[in-house]
Parts: structure tokens; sequence; C-alpha cells
């Protein structure tokens, strides 16, 4: 490392930036010996006044045009040869001290030494950076650099960092400080997170540090990043764009992408169980989606499904390039439970996306309660008959339907003295009206993850429902009871289920199959129900003209259904009667609100985790993977209590236990982090900042300039310098108008070798090409000989 | 090399010719060329004394038909004058020096293609029965041939042109002046040059011989190079008729050349639209016919203003 300190990093470009010119006049070399070559400018010299051209000769009749032409451009081209002279001399000159490796000492400035720096660091903590590659994870690169930086810098430098990561972006060092060992002791303890990348969060925190610090400062922000396509493109908002934009026009903004080239990458991107309701014992299928991002197909890796820590079955798989493969495993739980579920993959570069968890709820018995409305002493009599028929058959036959279900069946006076929680779901049949406390005895069952599902008859009182049930506090707000449609004692007019749009989950079970029998049922007699459309009330099953006959909402971690056709009473439809659909849907509608029962178990890594409890615990216990305890909290509202985890940090099992009740949760790494592709600094430009002055930089590009202490613009200069002489040399051509397609095809190479010497990592090649591209244009013709 | 019975090639054309040995073997094929082209006499008298009717025949310019004495007689006379069939033309060519140019391109040098012009327009004369002579110059009058209608007339200019060949400069105002002393009586004169003069002295000899009342026509010869001037690598060119010489580089000075050429161009059309005398300019890659067919018919042009 040299030993000068300096202000390090690209120059400035903005106004904030020192006059170019000062940082030019100062200069190093890497390869000081090289300038021995700059005697080599004094050719075009000697040539000039040495070289005996050869001319042909030509005997020259119209001496007298001639004479009067070469005196007209005497002096033209006297200047002319002047300038082919300087343009000559100029350019192997610069080449020279290009080849030379020249350095702008910031050092040497007056203006940098005088101006000390303030460097925002900005580092991507995402998922993604997590990436292994040759040197280092990219984290650990970022790490590396930005370090560097610090350890070349001025003494007056200040700095802040920053740690780009999620929604909730850190500021490390908050204050700017020049203490460097605070600096180095700060980015080494910082650690890449598993959060997905949100990079706009990042720049009003960046804009808020910048203002702390004096405008006489120079300020510099280094963006260490992937510069993953999805964060930086895909989620490019005006607003996002306005901020950077602010930051670039005030900063010398430089984006340094940490990566090495395309990284191959298999992930686990989803996992999904085909039926949600799994019964003991019944084969559940299990479907897994592989994602590969990279550029090569990914063959002939092995895929595991881990249930409860013991690998149950594997199989080996091959996914083409930036494709995703869904592979199914089968499997038969032996038992009721929550079961933590894992689908791995082999590790490849990035293993924290090679895992993927899943909670598989399996039922056995589960308990619904049914709420007898219409109490009767004769046969199929009651409200709760049909369906206690459909979801408990109670018939041990082999032509008869089997469900995990185990009702029981109570009076609505009962309602009230009975503990729900202990029911899966609650079938409310006919009840006339619901008390208050009935109706808040619902609400905070469902709030928890019950299911309740309202089923109407003939005495269901509609101001009732529509004042507690369906008010404004109620448990589906908005749903109005209008009036009962129809006749049951004669009808004269039959209503048809809209049996084409199949387009809810409750109804997926009869996609397909268009002999279902949702289309032969006839209704004669039905509650009319308005649902507000923004209520969040999904209508699962119209009529024909329109009309809800289910309708579903969320409450809290539960779920609301509600039926509007009495479904017991042949009177009203032939529901239960023309058709075996009342069974198949009452079936699918237990299900439909049992499932949600458990409440959301899944959530991605780094975000806010909450989900209703019943009553007001005042502890809550998580623990992730059963090794590492996660803060949690109880959090009251108006509407309840809620357990609140502030953010998972890593992909794994989360058990959390409240009260007696203890729930259990997937998390997993967000999926969009395995896509390793990066956006092209023409994307950045043309979609970030197409008015802004910024830099991007690789590593390499980075570490060179770097590399050498003091040294402003390491790798520019020669760059520029080679560009300069490029521009000399075909300033030569067309002044000596000897510009042919040789000369064009070698400047051609020429310009390829500039942009390979800005983009490639290796600068042997492009400076090979490069000096092959200007002797073969030189050499090509014998120009300058001819010149 | 002598040309086959049958031989297709164009024998109009510089390069063509340039194989053939001897400029009256070339001389006479362009004449057998020219007498298949033409309709009627190329060279028309210019005197206006008029002197008999006689009857039209083909190849008469309907001009000089007397429309007057068709109307008494219902029949075609034309008015003939008195010097009609009997005027001189002398042919005047630059031997000078710069008259030997001759670039890649071309068959001939500007001298070689003068000589044939020469030779055609005195063969022209000569079968119009009038009289034909010839003066050669450079930097004074080298060769005179006195005029004559003799047929065998056109050997005797041939036989001139092969002992005139000079190393000298031109000096074309002063030969002018001497010529027109030496013409006896008006006459048809066609110089043919380069015309790479001193521009003043052109015209002052030009104007007295215009004084004199001769027909006056200029035939400017020059090679494609000295007009288009497309060299492309560095050339010494050196002056054929003095010291200069110039190492240039052609296509960084060929705009200036072409612009001087021009204005030099531009004044001698000028003087000569003012003098009244036929100026044309030949190329030494033009076919000899299409380049005589072009003069002459410039001259009638120029003789229906007069």
């Amino acid at each position: 490392m040299p030993s000068s300190k300096t202000a390090v990093g690209d120059a400035p470009v903005n106004a904030f930036s020192m006059p170019k010119f000062q940082a030019v006049l100062a200069f190093s070399f890497s390869q000081p010996w090289m300038l021995l070559a700059l005697v080599l400018a004094a050719i075009p010299i000697l040539i000039h006044f040495f070289y005996r051209r050869r001319y042909q000769e030509v005997r020259w009749a119209a001496v007298r045009f001639l004479n009067a032409a070469v005196k007209r451009n005497a002096q033209r081209h006297r200047f002319q040869q002047l300038l082919l002279l300087v343009l000559r001399t100029l350019a192997i000159a610069l080449l020279v001290f290009a080849f030379a490796g020249p350095m702008s000492n910031a050092n040497l400035s007056p203006a940098a030494t005088s101006r000390p720096q303030h460097i925002v660091f900005v580092i991507d903590g995402s998922l993604s950076m997590q990436c292994r590659e040759a040197d280092g994870t990219r984290f650990a690169t970022a790490i590396d650099l930005a370090t560097q930086v610090v350890e070349n810098s001025n003494e007056d430098d200040t700095f802040q960092v920053v740690l780009m990561a999620g929604a909730d972006p850190q500021s490390v060092i908050a204050q700017p400080t020049s203490d460097k060992a605070e600096v180095l002791s700060a980015l080494g303890s910082l650690t890449c997170t598993y959060r997905r990348g949100e990079p706009e969060r990042s720049w009003p925190l960046v804009l808020e540090l910048l203002k702390q610090t004096s405008r006489t400062t120079q300020h510099v922000v280094h963006v260490f990043s992937d510069l993953q396509a999805h964060e930086w493109r895909d989620t490019a908002t005006d607003l996002n764009k306005q901020a950077l934009t602010e930051i670039a026009e005030a900063t010398a903004l430089t984006f340094i992408d940490v990566t090495e080239g395309t990284t191959p990458n298999l992930a686990v991107h989803d996992v999904r169980i085909e039926s949600d309701f799994v019964a003991v014992n019944e084969a559940a299928t299990l479907r897994v989606t592989l994602q590969n991002s990279g550029d090569e197909p990914i063959e002939d890796k092995e895929l595991r499904l881990v249930i409860d820590d013991r690998v149950v079955s594997t199989r080996n798989v091959s996914v083409e390039a930036r494709t995703r493969s869904t592979f199914a495993f089968q499997h038969r739980f032996a038992a009721r439970g929550q079961f933590r579920v894992s689908i791995e993959v082999d590790a490849d570069q990035m293993p924290q996306d090679d895992q993927a968890f899943h909670i598989v709820n399996v039922y056995d018995d589960v308990p619904i309660l049914l709420v007898n409305g219409k109490p009767s002493a004769t046969y199929m009599g009651q409200a709760t008959d049909f369906l206690q028929l459909s979801l408990d058959p109670k018939f041990d036959s082999p032509t008869v339907w089997k469900t995990p279900y185990r009702t029981r069946v109570v009076a609505e006076a009962e309602l009230g003295t009975i503990d729900i929680s202990n029911y899966s779901a609650v079938f409310l049949c006919n009840v006339r009206q619901l008390t208050k406390t009935e109706v808040g005895m619902l609400k905070a069952y469902a709030r928890s993850g019950g299911g309740v599902v309202i089923c109407v008859g003939d005495r269901v009182d509609l101001q009732n429902y529509n004042g507690r049930v369906f008010g404004n506090d109620g448990l589906m707000p908005g749903v109005r009871f209008q009036q009962v449609v129809g006749d049951s004692e004669s009808p004269q007019q039959a209503f048809e289920f809209d049996a084409v749009k199949l387009d809810h989950p409750l109804l997926y079970v009869y996609r397909g199959n268009p002999g279902h029998g949702l289309e032969q049922v006839l209704t004669f007699k039905y509650i009319r129900t308005t649902v507000p459309d923004d209520s969040g009330t999904q209508t699962a099953l119209r009529f024909r003209n329109g009309d809800p006959v289910v309708v579903e909402t969320s409450f809290g971690a539960g779920t609301v259904c509600l039926t509007t056709v009495a479904g017991d009473d042949s009177r009203w439809s032939t529901w239960n009667t023309a058709s075996g659909t009342y069974v198949a849907l009452m079936n699918e509608i237990a299900q439909f609100a049992i499932l949600e029962r458990g409440g959301k178990q899944e959530t991605i890594v780094g975000l806010e985790w909450r989900r209703p409890i019943v009553g007001s615990s005042a502890d809550a216990v998580a623990r992730l993977n059963d090794d590492v305890d996660l803060p949690s909290r109880i959090q009251r509202n108006e509407s309840g209590s809620e357990v609140v985890i502030d953010e998972i940090p890593q992909p794994g099992f989360v058990s959390v236990s409240v009260n007696d009740e203890e729930f259990l949760l997937a998390a997993n790494v967000d999926p969009a982090e395995s896509d390793l592709r990066s956006v092209s600094e023409s994307a950045l430009r043309s979609e970030f900042l197409p008015n802004s002055a910024f830099r991007v930089r690789n590593a390499d590009t980075f570490l060179t300039a770097n590399s050498r202490s003091g040294q402003s613009d390491g790798n520019g200069l020669p760059f520029l310098l080679f560009a300069i002489v490029v521009g000399l040399l075909m300033a030569e051509l067309l002044l000596a108008s000897r510009v042919g397609v040789t000369e064009w095809l070698a400047f051609g190479i020429a310009a390829f070798a500039i942009l390979c010497l800005a983009f490639l990592p290796s600068h042997r090649l492009a400076i090979v090409l490069f000096a092959a591209g200007g002797v073969g244009a030189l050499m090509a013709r014998r120009a300058w000989l001819r010149g | 090399m002598r040309p086959k019975a049958g031989d297709s090639r164009n024998f109009f054309d510089p390069k063509v010719l340039s194989e053939l040995r001897g400029l009256e073997l070339r001389a006479r094929r362009i004449m057998e060329g020219l007498v298949a082209g033409l309709h009627k006499s190329p060279f028309q008298g210019f005197s206006v004394e008029f002197a008999e009717h006689r009857e039209y025949a083909p190849g008469d310019d309907y001009r000089h038909i007397d429309w007057r004495v068709f109307a008494r007689t219902d029949r075609h006379y034309v008015r003939t004058y008195e010097q009609e069939t009997n005027f001189d033309c002398y042919v005047v060519v630059d031997s000078s020096e710069s008259m030997q140019f001759q670039s890649e391109e071309t068959g001939v040098n500007k001298y070689e293609y003068a000589q044939l012009l020469a030779v055609a327009i005195g063969w022209l004369v000569l079968r119009q029965r009038d009289s034909a002579g010839l003066c050669v110059f450079d930097r004074e009058i080298t060769n005179f041939v006195p005029t004559s209608n003799a047929a065998a007339h056109v050997h005797r200019m041939i036989e001139t042109f092969d002992g005139a060949r000079t190393k000298e400069s031109s000096a074309i105002g002063s030969c002018l002046h001497a010529l027109s002393r030496r013409l006896p009586r008006r006459a048809v004169v066609v110089v043919v040059s380069d015309l790479f003069d001193d521009q003043e002295q052109l015209t002052s000899g030009l104007k007295l011989l215009k004084h004199g009342g001769h027909d006056v026509s200029l035939l400017q010869v020059v090679d494609p190079a000295e007009q288009d001037f497309l060299y492309d690598s560095p050339t010494l060119f050196r002056g054929m008729e003095s010291l200069d010489s110039h190492s240039v580089d052609p296509r960084s000075l060929a705009t200036a050349y072409r612009e001087e050429f021009e204005s030099q161009q531009k004044q001698l059309r000028s003087a000569c639209h003012n003098l009244g005398v036929d100026h044309t300019l030949l190329r030494t890659e033009e076919t000899i016919d299409a380049a005589l067919t072009r003069c002459l018919r410039a001259r009638r042009l120029l003789g229906t203003r007069r």
C-alpha cells in the first residue's frame, strides 16, 4: 500500500468538485521508465525537417494554375503542416503518457488539501450480497473496498456509513466522523442481512446525512452494491429516481458493482401444497418451484424433501437457464398436527436460497360447532340436519364420503355458554338473532383465526343481522340484507346459480367439470344481500341476476362466510335435493373457513409479522429454529390484541407461544433476491439518472484507483489519454485528407479497444488492441511517411 | 501497325489512333469517318459580296435560298458570294513544349491531338475546294505553309508537322501579331493551342486578327489531368516551359487549382465573347469526330449571331 495519504475515490464531477485542471496538473506515474519513450515524440519533427519525401515526379504544363494555387494555399498549407506536426507530436507524447500509467495526485492539489471530503458509504446488505464469488462474498468485497477507501483517506476526511437492506436502512455512523478507527470498526462489524434490497428506502436517509455537513465540503457517495436488476430497475419509482437524482447533483456519486460477472444460481423459489387441506394418511402433493436465474442450464442436482428434520424423499432435477421448473413430491402424513416441511437443493454459490420452509397442517377429527336455529322433532327438520349430514355423515360405509370433521350441534340459546375456541369453525344455521355478547364472542373467535359460517333460513331476523352482524362493528361490515326475494309457498320464479364464473377459490373444485351440478340448482327464495365493493368482502357465488349466494371475508386471522340461500329447506332451493352440490360446497366452505384459522403461516425474512390473539396475554415467546429467541411483543389496539415480531432475521421455522397456544411459522427469503442478474450501466443511466453525472465502477477498477494511493482517477486518466490520442489521430487523418476505409477500420479497432479499456477487468488486451488499431491505421497506408 | 480491312475499331478515339503510325494514316482514318457523317459543308465563306445565283444542291445552307427567286420561278436558288468558293483557312498550331504533355490516362499528347485536328480541318477545307494553310508556332512562327486548294496540299501540312517539334515556350500573342501581318487577305483562322500563355497578349493577338477582318476560332486543347487535377499522392510538378517546380500534396491543392483553371476559362470565354471569337475547350480524351463536330457546331451557332 502506498504511503501517501490523500483523498481517494473518484474525483468529484459536480458543482462541489475542484477545478479539473488542478487535478490534471498533478501527476505521478506507475511506470515512470516508460516516459523515456517521450523521445519518440520527436519523430514527427525529424520527419518534418529531414525526411526526403518520396514524391512522384510529373512534368507539368499548366504551371500557371499550379503557381496561383500554391500561392493561394501557401499560408493555409503552412498552418496545416504546423498543425499536423503538433497533432502527431502530441499524439505520440500522450500515448507514452498513457502507457506510463498517469495518476493525478489529489494530495498535490491545493484544492484537495484545502477541501476535505465527506464520504458516505452506502453498502448494500441485502441477501444477494451474500453470494459467494471467487474472492469471498459480495458483501465482504464491499467492506474491503470501503476499508481501503478509509485507509487511504486524508486526515480531514469524514465518513458516514449506511447499510442498505430492506425497508429500514441503518445509519451505522450517524454523525460524520474523521476517526478512522471508528469507521473501520463499524465497517468490520457490519453483517449482511437476509432482507430483500430496497434501495429507494436509503436515499432519503443519505440526503439527510449529507445535510449534516457544510456545503463547502466535497461530498462523495460510494454505493457498493451488486446492482440487482429487480431492485434497481424493476422497482424503480419516480420518487426513488428523484431522491437519487438529488444525491447525484449534490455529490460525486459512484456505484461500485461488486459482482464478478454472471453468477449461476439455482434457488427454491416456491413451495406449495396442492390441496391445502391435508388429512391424515391421505396423499398430499407438494409442488416445488426451482428457479435458475443463470445463463447456463443446471443439471443433476439433488432435491430433498425434509419433514421434521428427516429426509423423506429425494430426486435429481435439472433446470434450464433463466427458467423456473416445478417438481412434485407426494407424502402421506401419518398423524395430525403441524409439520415442518423444508425443501433443499444442493448448495451453490448462494446457499441461503437453496432451502425453503413450509408448514403443513394435517387434520383429523376437526371439531366443528353447528348452532341450530330451528329446533324440530321431525327427521331432517332441524336447520343443522342437512349440514351435519354433509360434514359428518357418521355412516361407516365405503360408498359414503369421508370427511375429517367431527360435528357438535347446539341450540342457539347455548351459543353464549360454550367455549367456541375449541372448535375450528362455527356454523350459525338459521339462527334468528344474535346478541351483542354473542357477536363480540364470535368476533374475537374469528379474529384469532376461527371460521364463522352464517347460513340463513326463514327464521333469520334481517334487522338484527344488519344491525349487529353486518354493522360497522360487526363480523361483515358493510354487508346488508335487503329483503327476502321469491315465494317458497307458490314459486312463480326460479333463480339459477351463475355456474360459469368459477373464479373464487371456493369454487375451484368445480373447474373443469361441466356436469358439476351447480347449474341445475333452482332457487325459489333467498335473501337479497348487497356487498360493498370496497369492503374487502368477496362474492364467491352469484345468481345469474348478480345477487350473491355465497360471500366471504377475512376477519383478523379468521374467515367469515355467508350463504343467502337456506340449504336445509327444500322449499327455498333444490340445492340439497336436486344435485349433490350442497354436500360438496359445504365441505369446501368448511375447509375454506378452517384453513384460515391458523392465520398466515408464512412470511418473508425481514418483514414484520403479527397475528391477532384471543385475550390480552402479556407474554409471547418466539424462537427461530428452536435456537434463537426473537424479540416479540403483545400489542393492544381497538380491535383486540396482536402478537408482533418486528423482524425475523433469518429463514427457518419460528414457533410463537402465546398463553397455552403455539403457532408455527415458516420464514423464507424473498425469492426475488435469488435472481442475481445485475442492471446494466446503460439502464442505470437511462432509467435512473438520465441527466445526472455519476460513475459506475466494478471492484477491479475501483480497487485499481484506490490501490494507487493519492490517485483520484488512476484508471480514468489513461483511458482519457487513449481517447484523446484516438481523437488526435483521427483529426490528423482528416486534416491530411488521407482517410480511407483502412484507416476507419483500424480506428474502429482502436475505439473498440478503448471500450474494452473501460469495461474489461484486464486492460492489457485493450492496450494491445489499441496499439494494433493505431499502428494498423498508420502502417496500412504509410500515412505519415507520405504526408 | 496497319489497320486491317473491316476493322471496327473507333478511329476517332485518340487512344486507338495512337496505335496507328504516321499522321497521314491517322488523318485518313479520320477523314473517312467524317465524310460518312457530314451532310453539308462544314465551313462557309464569310464574304458578303453577292456574286450570282445557282441552283440549290443538297448540302447547301437553306438560309441562303433566295425566296424571292423561288416565288418568281418556283425553283430553289441559292445566293453565292464572291469569295465563297475560294476562302482561305489557316490552321495555327501551338508546338510549344507544354503541348507535349500527356497524362497516363490519355493516348496522345496535346500536340499530337492538335495535329490531328489541324489535318482534319485542312482536309475538310480542301474538300470544299477552298484553300487551307498551316502555321506552326512556339515563341515565334516556326513553319508557315501558305494556303492552297490543291488536294495534295494536305500532305504538305503533314510533312510540316513532322519537323515541327520544339522545346520552347509559347508566345501566342506575338505569334498572332506576326501571323496577321503575313495574311494577305481575310481568312478563317483556327488556332489550336492549350492557351497556357499570357492572357493579355493572347487577347491582343486576337484583337489584331479580328481587326484585320479574319474569322478566328480558338480550339483550346487540354489534357484531362490538367483540368481535373486528380492526383492523390505527393507529387513534384516540374514546369515544362519554366523552371518552376512544386512539391505538393495534390489533394490539399486540388480545389484551389481547379478554381484557378476555371477562373482562366471564364476570363478566356469572356474575352472571346467580346471579340466575337469562337472558343472551344477540347480534352485529349475526346474523340476527334466529336471534338470537330462540337467546334463546327459552335462556329455555326456563333455565325448566326454575327
